[in-house]
């Protein structure tokens, strides 16, 4: 069980960064104990979801977490979720807007519900959540998603993505996997590229910060569709990124950085290591490139963890062969809003990237 | 697929072809030999030996894992570990899908991995897409001082989704919709 210290004052805002028990999650806190979370990762100390842990760790009361966020469905960012909101029931839960549509809707019907369990992990979970709730809220850009007072600053969350013009895109990916008679039953395939993702910018009302969530690029649909959006590009430039997309390239774009963050912001992320192995070394120099100081959740190695002789009889057959959780870390970035540079501390198996 | 490959050891490229002959009494020269996609099973021994030398007079290629044959596994091999892998990408270009690995005995986290599609029976071609469901099983097989090695790669075969079922979905899609709230817009 990771020592967390001590909770942020009532003055301070922090961000806090976990992963990859399996995914990420991340721990807001807005102003006099206003906390927002988004996604979901399972601390593996505690079995349970790691904001959770957290939030008791540090003695935080239930109804001061507001906001649950699912950025999206994939189970690596919302792996325990259905817990962490049952823990919280006064906060409103929020997801992205694709779910208020036929295909994306029976998308997770099929792959959460209850006519075939146990097709998708994410799924479920958000579907559980759905279900026993008696009502959740969809976001997609320029809808707020939480605004108050605090300290005298009017803090604003709002939702960058995903576009409106995605929502075609994302739901024709959906539709080609809804069930037919004739389709066989098979596990939810992950869905590229991720244009439904919910990404948010916060503003803490004298500084602000950035949560990229997946969303990857694309002019139209996704990156490159928020910044060239007249209404992102007004809000605050943000001294920290929570890196969209694990650090891939597919996630970045250099507008990004020019239009939505200071210069030389502080920057954290999750690997992510399953089929594709994020981030490369070619991605640690580009947002090392971009950032004042950049973090990983879990530089932990991704080395085999098996007995060495199956190991050798599986690489016959199998190449590549890596541990998709590597490890399990938090970063969490603090400051009074007023200040110029964020305190950086590192937990777990977290490093500088 | 079932195949056999590897006794004792693997000694460079082309020792994958001495496990080929390893039931001959005479050595066989190292040779490099082509890899034959398919599950082409040959009903005895000669006709395969004469096959594969027949390739390995007209052909050089690369290092590529040897053509899984498909031979039973006997009654006394030992199942080392038993895998669920579930396909998270495939690439058509180069032949090969990513996949998920989850250890079926004992404590062993999961892990990823890419496996060449030459690995997949004929059979179940159909089969390999995202999200597919398949199980890998390597066996060990004592054979006097001798260890043969096997593996067996199948996909799950599931059933098409039932009338029942999508009428489940439909009313759990009409539920997700019904408890939709927007949010206001921001300024």
């Amino acid at each position: 069980m990771i020592d967390y210290g001590r909770g942020p004052a009532d003055d301070e805002v922090e961000i806090t960064l976990f992963g990859p028990g399996f995914g990420e999650a991340i721990a807001v806190h807005l102003g006099e104990h206003n906390w927002l979370l988004v996604d979901s990762c399972i601390d593996p100390a505690t079995k349970g979801p790691a904001t959770h842990a957290y939030l008791q760790a540090i003695g935080v009361q239930p109804k001061h977490v507001k906001v649950i966020v699912a950025s999206h469905w994939h189970d690596d960012h919302v792996r325990g979720i259905s817990a962490l909101a049952a823990h919280y029931p006064d906060a409103e839960f929020m997801l992205s807007a694709v779910f208020n549509s036929d295909e994306a809707s029976s998308f997770l019907a099929a792959y959460g519900g209850s006519a075939a369990p146990g097709l998708a992990r994410g799924g479920e979970e958000l579907f559980s959540v759905v279900a026993q709730r008696e009502g959740v809220s969809f976001l997609q850009q320029r809808f707020s998603v939480l605004e108050f007072a605090a300290n005298g600053r009017n803090v604003r969350v709002s939702a960058l993505s995903p576009v409106p013009a995605a929502f075609a895109q994302s739901l024709a990916h959906f539709a080609q996997y809804l069930p037919s008679k004739v389709a066989q039953i098979n596990h939810a395939p992950e869905l590229r590229p991720n244009l439904e993702a919910v990404a948010l910018h916060i503003d803490f009302g004298g500084d602000a910060a950035l949560l990229g969530s997946d969303l990857e690029n694309h002019a139209t649909f996704g990156w490159g569709a928020v910044v060239s959006n007249a209404w992102s590009a007004a809000r605050p430039n943000g001294s920290a990124y929570k890196v969209a997309h694990h650090g891939s390239y597919s996630g970045d774009d250099p507008k990004i950085w020019a239009t939505l963050l200071k210069t030389n912001p502080t920057a954290c992320l999750t690997p992510f290591n399953r089929g594709h192995r994020l981030p490369s070394d070619e991605d640690k120099v580009r947002i090392k490139a971009s950032a004042a100081s950049a973090y990983l959740s879990s530089g932990a190695t991704r080395r085999p963890d098996m007995d060495v002789a199956v190991l050798r009889r599986l690489e016959d057959i199998c190449k590549k062969v890596a541990r998709v959780n590597s490890g399990f870390g938090a970063i969490r970035l603090r400051k009074p809003v007023e200040a110029t540079n964020w305190a950086v501390e590192l937990f777990g198996a977290a490093c500088a990237l | 697929m079932l195949v056999q490959t590897t006794s004792p050891a693997r000694t460079g490229r082309n020792s994958r072809i001495a496990d080929i002959f390893d039931f001959q009494s005479e050595p066989v020269a190292p040779k490099p030999f082509e890899v034959v996609r398919g599950s082409t099973v040959f009903s005895d021994r000669v006709a395969f030996a004469t096959s594969v030398s027949q390739r390995v007079e007209k052909v050089f290629l690369p290092p590529l894992p040897a053509k899984a044959v498909q031979t039973p596994v006997g009654a006394d091999a030992s199942v080392i570990q038993l895998w669920e892998g579930r396909v998270l990408d495939v690439d058509l270009h180069n032949d090969v899908m990513s996949v998920l690995l989850s250890a079926r005995i004992g404590q062993v986290p999961d892990h990823i991995g890419e496996i060449d599609l030459q690995w997949v029976a004929d059979q179940d071609r159909d089969l390999v897409q995202p999200g597919a469901v398949f199980y890998l099983t390597l066996f060990k097989q004592l054979r006097g001082s001798s260890v043969r090695n096997a593996q067996e790669l199948r996909f799950r075969r599931r059933p098409s989704w039932s009338r029942q079922q999508i009428q489940r979905i439909h009313a759990d899609a009409v539920m997700i919709r019904s408890k939709m709230r927007a949010r206001p817009i921001a300024e």
